[in-house]
């Protein structure tokens, strides 16, 4: 049922046959990733991951920052950018570039992932900025103790500058040994230097989506990071009978609304363990704060992405998605465009860090 | 030597194992008035009431064991004449016989009596200490020895004490009090000859009368007063007051009938507590001292249709003051003592605290220990989990908390605890049900918005905090609980932060090491499922009841401190870089909202 996915498998096996394996860059032999529905964004081969994406549309190019490993087989989470064309055919894509690594200590020493980028006006230690980059970062590779921190860049190809302790911060000697947080998603308040700044919290009971306020005009002394509010949940619909879980979401803005595109949950129960689908919804922006506030769903599970032509079963996953806006977090085009991850994965040993991909889906098209 | 026959009215008395509390010794306001207490009990009442009574319950304790090793209760009895014998009626409620011991107190002497068994219902017993072994001297005291290993659920009652010795009259010079005699309790006609005994006897629905003055002229007085102890209590201990007037020439029947209404006041002096205003004829569990009630605040109800001048005279009244009990609540055990006319009664004003927008149910301040906060705040649920409340300083005061806080550790869920009467439940939940009942009856929210304490989560783990509370619906206790989802903010004072949470399972998810407010709109609430009491929710008539509920399979053991329980009134809010809320959390708790 997945021949895409067999016939990259013997193509694997042959490069190994062959010694061929990619044990350092320049050696490196390019083996596309597997195929199981729509056709990805781009393909970074099996040497590199790709998933969480965040989609940026300024002029004519596309800049899709998202999780990778800078070193070809290795999970040194870091984030890379691939600039894209609009084509006659669809975007695409040129060579990807790692923009952001971790640390050589500190926070986000453990790995950087899930960036997000707005424009505006931004200054830090005296040096004017137009781009703001969130970004989530931990300490080491445990999959806890998340922060977020920001980097600034005067073009979206950077470079890009950290501005050193994480903004939205968890401290987990007071909170708890946690996931903390992350997931960032920004849109522009004025096209200057006031951002929202959605993220993910999850703790030890406990998982929410809240937005921040942040002032960055002066990157160095952030203000509105003391203050949150959990996004409302009401509307939203979650697969099983469990409690609704809000996370992994990437926010845009269009008129008087805000979408979402977020996980569908419960994430599958055998691996890979994300979400299986995302979901669509909006909302008017004023009611994230009120008691009543409530979401509309545009698309209960985008799910499997399947091609009709093909005979397959489409993407069993389908997770980590944004929604594609312009530089300043207004949705872009006329419709709802999400970037979405996918993967396959080794059926025997279930192993699919290295097969992740990047796919756009335009809601009705 | 004179022998004086001294019949001790009073001392219906319960030693029960089930609820093995000591009762303790009241400490005496006025030097001749003895000490009476109850050990722990259900649906007995007692008072000692005729003047020379002379037994004193010194303590109940456990201290002290059989010769078998295991422990028994004894109470304790102190006697004040020059004699060494004396009868003593014991009525043993349980359909199989029972035994116990009593050692008698001298001078330096001490001596115990052998096995005294005791048939079912009642029993005339007689000692003699002198005859016993070893005594010497006078008598002082007796010790009731009952073995609450052999015993363990059982109970028995000793009244009608009959001493040789004479003693002391209390309050004979200036108590205008005397115990009636009680024919309506044929079921424990055994106590009838004096004193009062309320338990299961009390046909349901019948108002009981408790006490009435032989005084008819009561105009040189302002009020009354009385002693009252529910510790032993399973919850508040509900009075009717009245005074009825003789019939006026003219008048027909009956003269008029004053009653101090219920949403009237009483003046609450606790032992070694603050005085403050409370509700007319409910007396709060736990509650230890004297209440007054003036007489100018007794009405004529509605429903008293007999005719007379509209005037309170109280220099011609019939039976004068009455204090009714409702038979229908069921068990409820308390003490009851001392009444006294009073000259002048002083009344306490009503000083609700404010601070900010916030106006205080329960601010801490009136505890003096530990045990005094079991007054406002006690699980009187048999089958909830309790909690272990330990009154602390406030180490992290801000605008609004300070001072006496609660510091509240959930237990695990008792093992083997007493039946839910009324529902027929048997197990214990393994959810706290500390629950909070505002000292007017009800407390006044009219027109404020939300609901907001302190909170400090002192764990390394986050806390599911969940809360209930009851408003009046026509005189009747509504509950609401939190909504699934409901939206309420966390104000971090230590951290500066704020945050609008929504909550997970209708319990506020409390962050690891938290430390600062709470706050949740009235309109994140809704009617549980199990609420038959019809109507919207309404500020303006009362918050009777709040309750902390807490999950004990998850948190037992996990401390957190409560502060500062209130409702507030303005629309304060988080502020941000984008927009500002109309009144700022910091104004709303510091003063200037």
């Amino acid at each position: 049922m997945k021949r895409r996915w067999i016939a990259a498998l013997c193509a694997l096996l042959l490069a190994l046959t062959c010694g061929l394996c990619a044990c350092r860059k320049d050696e490196e032999t390019f083996t596309p990733k597997p195929v199981d529905g729509i056709p990805l964004a781009f393909d970074d081969g099996t040497s590199y991951y790709a998933w969480a994406p965040s989609a940026v549309v300024e002029g004519d190019k596309m800049y899709m920052f998202y999780n990778s490993n800078k070193t070809a087989g290795q999970n040194d989470a870091s984030v890379a950018l691939r600039v894209g064309t609009a084509t006659a055919n669809g975007w695409e894509f040129g060579e990807r570039t790692v923009v952001l690594e971790a640390s050589e200590s500190g926070w986000d020493a453990g790995g950087v992932s899930d960036a997000d980028v707005v424009k505006g006006t931004f200054s830090y230690q005296g040096t004017q900025y137009s781009w703001l980059m969130a970004y989530q970062g931990r300490p080491d590779r445990a999959e806890t103790e998340h922060q977020i921190g920001f980097a600034l860049a005067n073009a979206p190809e950077g470079p890009w500058v950290k501005t050193g302790d994480p903004v939205i911060g968890y401290d987990s000697a007071v909170t708890g040994y946690a996931w903390g947080v992350g997931q960032p998603s920004l849109i522009s308040y004025d096209r200057g230097g006031k951002v929202y700044l959605s993220y993910t919290r999850g703790e030890a009971l406990f998982t929410g989506q809240f937005l921040a306020e942040l002032d960055c005009s002066d990157c160095a002394a952030v203000k509105g990071a003391d203050a949150a509010f959990m996004l409302p949940e009401a509307g939203l619909r979650d697969g099983g009978s469990g409690q609704l879980m809000f996370n992994n979401a990437g926010f845009a803005a269009r008129g008087n609304d805000w979408y979402v595109a977020r996980d569908f949950n419960p994430v599958a129960s055998a691996a890979p363990s994300v979400a299986t689908a995302v979901q669509v919804a909006h909302i008017a922006q004023a009611d994230v704060y009120t008691a009543g506030g409530s979401w509309t769903v545009d698309e209960e599970r985008i799910n499997f992405l399947d091609l009709a032509a093909e005979n397959n079963n489409g993407w069993e996953r389908v997770y980590a998605a944004s929604i594609v806006k312009d530089a300043y977090g207004q949705a872009y085009g006329d419709g709802i465009t999400v970037a979405a991850s996918v993967t396959s994965y080794d059926p025997s040993t279930r192993e699919y860090l290295f097969f992740q991909g990047i796919v756009l889906y335009t809601l009705g098209a | 030597m004179k022998r004086i026959g001294c019949i001790f009215a009073a001392a219906a008395l319960v030693l029960c194992f089930a609820c093995a509390v000591c009762a303790g010794a009241a400490a005496e306001e006025r030097g001749a008035a003895p000490d009476v207490s109850l050990a722990p009990s259900t649906g007995v009442f007692s008072y000692a009431a005729e003047a020379g009574v002379l037994v004193r319950l010194v303590s109940t304790t456990y201290d002290i064991r059989d010769e078998e090793g295991d422990p028994v209760q004894r109470v304790r009895f102190e006697l004040s004449g020059e004699e060494s014998g004396f009868t003593m009626h014991v009525y043993n409620p349980s359909a199989n016989a029972q035994r116990f011991r009593v050692a008698f107190v001298g001078d330096g002497a001490r001596a115990e009596s052998g096995y005294m068994q005791v048939q079912s219902g009642a029993n005339d017993l007689a000692f003699d200490a002198s005859a016993a072994a070893g005594f010497t001297g006078t008598l002082r005291a007796i010790e009731v020895l009952y073995s609450a290993f052999e015993y363990s659920g059982n109970s028995l009652i000793f009244g009608q004490m009959t001493y040789d010795g004479g003693g002391v009259a209390w309050n004979a010079a200036d108590s205008a009090w005397q115990a009636i005699e009680n024919p309506a309790v044929e079921a424990d006609a055994f106590f009838a000859e004096a004193g009062t005994l309320l338990s299961q006897g009390v046909k349901a629905g019948t108002w009981y009368p408790v006490v009435f003055s032989t005084q008819k002229d009561m105009s040189a007085y302002e009020g009354f007063s009385y002693y009252i102890d529910t510790s032993l209590a399973d919850g508040q201990v509900f009075f009717n007051k009245y005074v009825q007037e003789n019939a006026k020439p003219g008048e027909t029947g009956f003269g008029e009938e004053w009653y101090l209404p219920d949403d009237g006041v009483a003046y609450f002096h606790p032992e070694g507590g603050i005085p403050f205003r409370g509700a007319a004829n409910t007396v709060p569990a736990y509650f230890k001292g004297r209440v007054y009630c003036s007489f100018s605040d007794f009405r004529i109800p509605s429903w008293m249709t007999y005719p007379g001048n509209g005037v309170l005279d109280l220099d011609d009244t019939s039976g004068i003051v009455g204090m009714t009990f409702d038979g229908s609540l069921g068990d409820v055990c308390f003490v009851l003592r001392d009444f006294r006319l009073e000259s002048e009664v002083e009344e306490i004003e009503y000083e609700g605290l404010r601070q900010g927008d916030m106006s205080y149910l329960d601010d801490m301040s009136s505890y003096a220990t530990t045990e005094a906060v079991a007054f406002g705040w006690r699980t009187s649920w048999s089958l909830a989990s309790p909690c272990e409340v330990t009154l602390i300083e406030n180490e992290w005061a801000t605008a609004g908390a300070g001072g006496n806080a609660l510091r509240i550790v959930p237990q695990p869920a008792p093992e083997d605890p007493e039946p839910d009467l009324a529902t027929g439940q048997t197990a214990a939940t393994n959810y706290t049900a500390l629950e909070f009942f505002p000292v007017e009856g009800s407390a006044d929210i009219a027109g404020s918005k939300g609901i907001t304490f302190f909170l400090r989560n002192e764990e390394s783990e986050p806390l599911l905090f969940g809360f209930e509370f009851d408003i009046l619906q026509s005189g009747v206790r509504q509950r609401w609980g939190m909504k699934t989802r409901g939206r309420y903010i966390l104000y971090d004072t230590q951290r500066g932060t704020q945050a609008l949470y929504n909550a997970p399972d209708r319990s506020l998810y409390i962050p690891a090491g938290f430390t600062g407010w709470v706050r949740v709109g009235f309109d994140q609430f809704e009617n549980p499922s199990w609420e038959t009491v019809g109507g919207a929710f309404t500020t303006e008539t009362g918050l009777a009841y709040f309750v902390i509920n807490i999950d004990t399979l998850q948190f037992v053991g996990h401390s957190f401190v409560f502060d500062s329980l209130a409702v507030y009134t303005s629309d304060a809010g988080i502020s941000t870089p984008f927009h500002s809320a109309d009144t700022a959390l910091d104004d709303a708790i510091g003063g200037e909202a």
